[in-house]
């Protein structure tokens, strides 16, 4: 009887378990894909560090979003190669996002020698 | 020693050190600064472009001299605060060495050599410097800090600092071509 109970009680954390690995996966994919409008939309992260944009060229589809996250040791900034918007500064440790509707060129005017590129196919 | 005579002021003294140190260190085979001289030296290389930088927004109105001064203000400044920051942390108390005073010396000739400067004479000269001093830089936090350095996070902040310092260079020479 005894060895019954602890077989019962062996069972349900293990269901507890899995019910929870499954529940954070699909937090994980929530965070990666947000549903918008009836579309998958992805969210894409550029990681500026050692004064490059990491992937320097990304590509991705009409309605994702990308997020640019300063991890370097000085102010950087995401500029339109024909100066037609930036994000303004990125402090250390900042981010800031865009949901880019056409392909750009883009560098860092504060460190003109960085450069990037965005490309934007349609879905 | 060519390219050590084409170095001006403050930065062949700065090469000569580095180069002196450097071999005598190979020599040894024992780092010849500690930790505490490494952080000062860092600091005062920081200090003097901001230094620089700031002399050239009083004394010139070219745009691409303005701005790259601009810049070379900002990042060093958030380099010295992380240095600084980092010192604390580690309970190191920048320490005055040759290498700092060869710096300091440098600062002092080069700053009355650009004082005596105006117009596109003292862009030009300021550029010239930037390019002249930055290389010396380069030189010296890769042959001699980044090697003699004991701390891991002292050693990995200078290792983050490289990249900057070769684009500071890059854009001094973009500069330097649009300055004449």
């Amino acid at each position: 009887m005894k060895k019954r109970i602890l077989t019962v009680a062996a069972l349900s954390i293990l269901g507890i378990a899995i019910a929870m690995i499954s529940c954070n996966s699909n937090k994980s994919n929530n965070n990666a894909q947000q549903k918008s409008s009836g579309s998958t939309s992805k969210v894409d992260t550029v990681i500026i560090s050692g004064m490059q944009f990491q992937p320097a060229q990304l590509t991705v589809s009409t309605g994702d979003t990308v997020i640019w996250i300063n991890k370097d040791i000085v102010t950087h900034n995401v500029t339109d190669s024909l100066n037609a918007w930036t994000s303004g500064n990125i402090d250390i440790g900042n981010s800031w996002k865009s949901a880019p509707q056409k392909s750009f060129n883009y560098f860092c005017s504060i460190h003109p020698t960085m450069k990037g590129s965005v490309t934007v196919v349609n879905k | 020693m060519k390219a050590l005579k084409s170095l001006t002021g403050w930065a062949s003294g700065l090469m000569a050190c580095a180069v002196m140190l450097s071999s005598t260190a190979s020599a040894q085979n024992t780092p010849q600064l500690t930790d505490p001289e490494i952080a000062s030296v860092a600091v005062t290389a920081n200090q003097i472009d901001v230094n620089y930088g700031k002399i050239a927004l009083r004394k010139t109105k070219n745009a691409e001299a303005r701005q790259f001064a601009q810049t070379m203000i900002n990042d060093h400044q958030n380099i010295i605060k992380q240095a600084v920051a980092l010192a604390k942390k580690l309970g190191v108390t920048p320490k005055t060495n040759a290498v700092t005073q060869s710096l300091l010396k440098g600062e002092k000739e080069e700053t009355a050599k650009l004082n005596k400067l105006k117009g596109e004479a003292f862009a030009k000269a300021y550029i010239d410097n930037e390019v002249a001093y930055h290389e010396a830089v380069i030189n010296s936090v890769k042959t001699l800090l980044i090697p003699e350095t004991q701390n891991a996070e002292l050693k990995d902040l200078l290792v983050k600092v490289s990249p900057l310092l070769d684009h500071h260079l890059e854009m001094a020479k973009m500069a330097q071509a649009k300055i004449k």
